[in-house]
């Protein structure tokens, strides 16, 4: 337990610390620039979202960190079992950091401006812990997701590499002709399936679906990272 | 006192054979140089014994246990690598803290004296670093480890001579206080051979000598004089290298050799010369 939290104090300390400190200044610029479009263009609002400028750092983080993390632990003796862990850890503390960030500005810029958050246009509530706990849930997943990607493309060959950095952009037109054969059911069963899977609904909006699922989609895909870091080699050596 | 085993290890890169069937043995408390060209297999085998890599066959063991993702066994070992594995942003003074934080018996006091001598700002970011400061950096935080068993990867790269020579002085010093397990990876044979006991030839993933050094160097001289009378005297010998200017020629023979020997060479009117480990590492290596 030792060495697991003392990789997650690393990871805060020398690598996630200048991006969180980035993450509050983006917070507070839009807080700013929020306030003064509001007040120039005399408007009510809405303005922006916070929790979209959380998530896309989340995404981004779990992008960047894990090889330079990676590279670092394993030099100093430390298993892959126990990096895992601590990297779990990091990005649940991450997470948690992300959506505490979000709902502090959140309160702030209510009182500044008509900010406008994703959780509150998708289920309706403007509940604090509800925010919290949902921003904290995707915060989290996206995080796994962008770790999982870097892998991926980590412990993989050149010609892989390519199809991966390629793959979406081919992907997605063929997703949408197949769409376009099929009379639009393959979005619209999609829609339905995410709109269940996160707990959006019209009659029923419930955001606790939405964070089970999460957490969930978090947890399958950090079984997969394991399974690919399990045999990951330090490269650049 | 740890021992590292390497039994049978062999690893490919694709069609590449980097280490084939390598069976070695690390004894405790003796200095060892690990010597090979570009691409024999000494960073792959370094890398394996400090789990950065799998070997595909063949296991490392550390003291009796598996060296493959195991933290105690990996507690032993400090490795400086040729490649940085500190974030670019930190600060040399946080590499100490670091290195303390992970490692309790890092001794921050002999790091910061070893800055001190060789002149290494700890203000300074990796980033700033001169690639000579860069290789300081890196070798101090082994070299205060205090782990049983420190492995060096090319450490004197980008370091200038009095650097190098100050290097082999504080190892010699540090060591003959605190004996342990060193390895030494270097091309830059004839500087490193003053501290080294015993010496391991890879080539070509496979390992091609693994004695003491003295030993080594006492097998192995070179002949010189008039071209057929060296060839009189070599005829039967275990050649390793020959070199020919006109009427004249060397031979480096690797082969035990006694007063009669001598006696012959002298009859010959020849003349005999130690063989230099730099020297017998490359005519080995070209055999």
């Amino acid at each position: 337990m030792g060495n697991i939290l003392k990789v997650a104090k690393f990871n805060f300390i020398t690598l996630f610390n200048r991006q969180i400190l980035i993450c509050s200044a983006i917070l507070l610029l839009h807080l700013l620039i929020s306030a003064a479009v509001i007040r120039l263009a005399n408007t009510e609002g809405p303005a922006g979202s916070n929790d979209v400028i959380v998530m896309c750092f989340a995404l981004i983080m779990g992008l960047v960190y894990f090889p330079l993390s990676f590279k670092y632990i394993l030099s100093q003796g430390i298993s892959r079992k126990r990096f895992f862990l601590a990297m779990c850890l990091s990005f649940t503390f991450l997470a948690a950091i992300f959506a505490l960030l979000s709902a502090i500005f959140y309160v702030i810029n209510l009182k500044i401006a008509n900010v406008w958050m994703v959780y509150e246009t998708a289920y309706g509530d403007r509940s604090i812990p509800g925010m919290v706990v949902w921003v904290f849930s995707v915060s989290l997943f996206l995080g796994v997701l962008g770790w999982f990607i870097r892998l991926i493309y980590y412990v993989s060959g050149r010609n892989m590499q390519i199809f991966i950095a390629v793959a979406p952009f081919i992907l997605a037109p063929v997703l949408l002709f197949l769409n376009i054969l099929a009379d639009g059911t393959i979005f619209s069963a999609t829609g339905r399936f995410l709109g269940k899977v996160i707990g959006y609904s019209t009659t029923n909006p419930n955001p606790y679906i939405g964070v089970a699922s999460m957490v969930a989609a978090a947890v399958i895909l950090s079984g997969l990272v394991f399974l690919l870091l399990r045999r990951a080699q330090i490269k650049d050596q | 006192m740890s021992k590292i085993e390497i039994k049978n290890v062999s690893k490919n890169f694709g069609s590449t054979k980097a280490l084939k069937n390598v069976s070695l043995t690390f004894e405790p408390d003796k200095i060892y140089g690990l010597l090979g060209r570009n691409g024999a297999g000494k960073t792959t085998l370094i890398n394996i014994i400090t789990n950065k890599m799998f070997a595909d066959a063949g296991e490392v063991l550390i003291d009796g246990e598996p060296a493959e993702e195991n933290d105690r066994a990996q507690a032993k070992i400090s490795c400086m690598t040729e490649k940085n594995v500190h974030p670019w942003v930190m600060k040399v003074k946080d590499g100490f803290r670091w290195a303390c934080e992970f490692n309790s018996s890092f001794d921050t006091r002999y790091a910061y004296s070893l800055a001190h001598k060789f002149n290494l700002d700890t203000d300074l970011t990796i980033k700033s670093l001169s690639s000579g400061y860069h290789s300081v950096f890196k070798l101090i935080l082994t070299l205060a480890s205090g782990l049983p068993v420190i492995i060096f990867d090319e450490p004197v790269l980008g370091l200038d001579a009095a650097y190098r020579e100050l290097l082999y002085r504080e190892l010699i010093a540090y060591y003959s206080e605190h004996p342990k397990t060193v390895v030494i990876a270097t091309h830059l044979i004839d500087e490193a051979a003053k501290v080294l006991e015993q010496v391991v030839v890879l080539k070509n993933g496979e390992v091609l000598l693994a004695k003491p050094v003295e030993s080594v160097l006492r097998s192995a001289y070179s002949v010189s004089g008039d071209g057929s009378r060296v060839d009189t005297y070599t005829r039967g010998k275990n050649i390793i290298r020959e070199e020919t200017i006109g009427k004249f020629k060397v031979a480096t023979v690797y082969q035990e050799h006694d007063d009669s020997d001598k006696a012959r060479i002298e009859e010959l009117g020849l003349e005999i010369t130690p063989a230099g480990l730099q020297e017998l590492f490359i005519s080995l290596i070209d055999s």
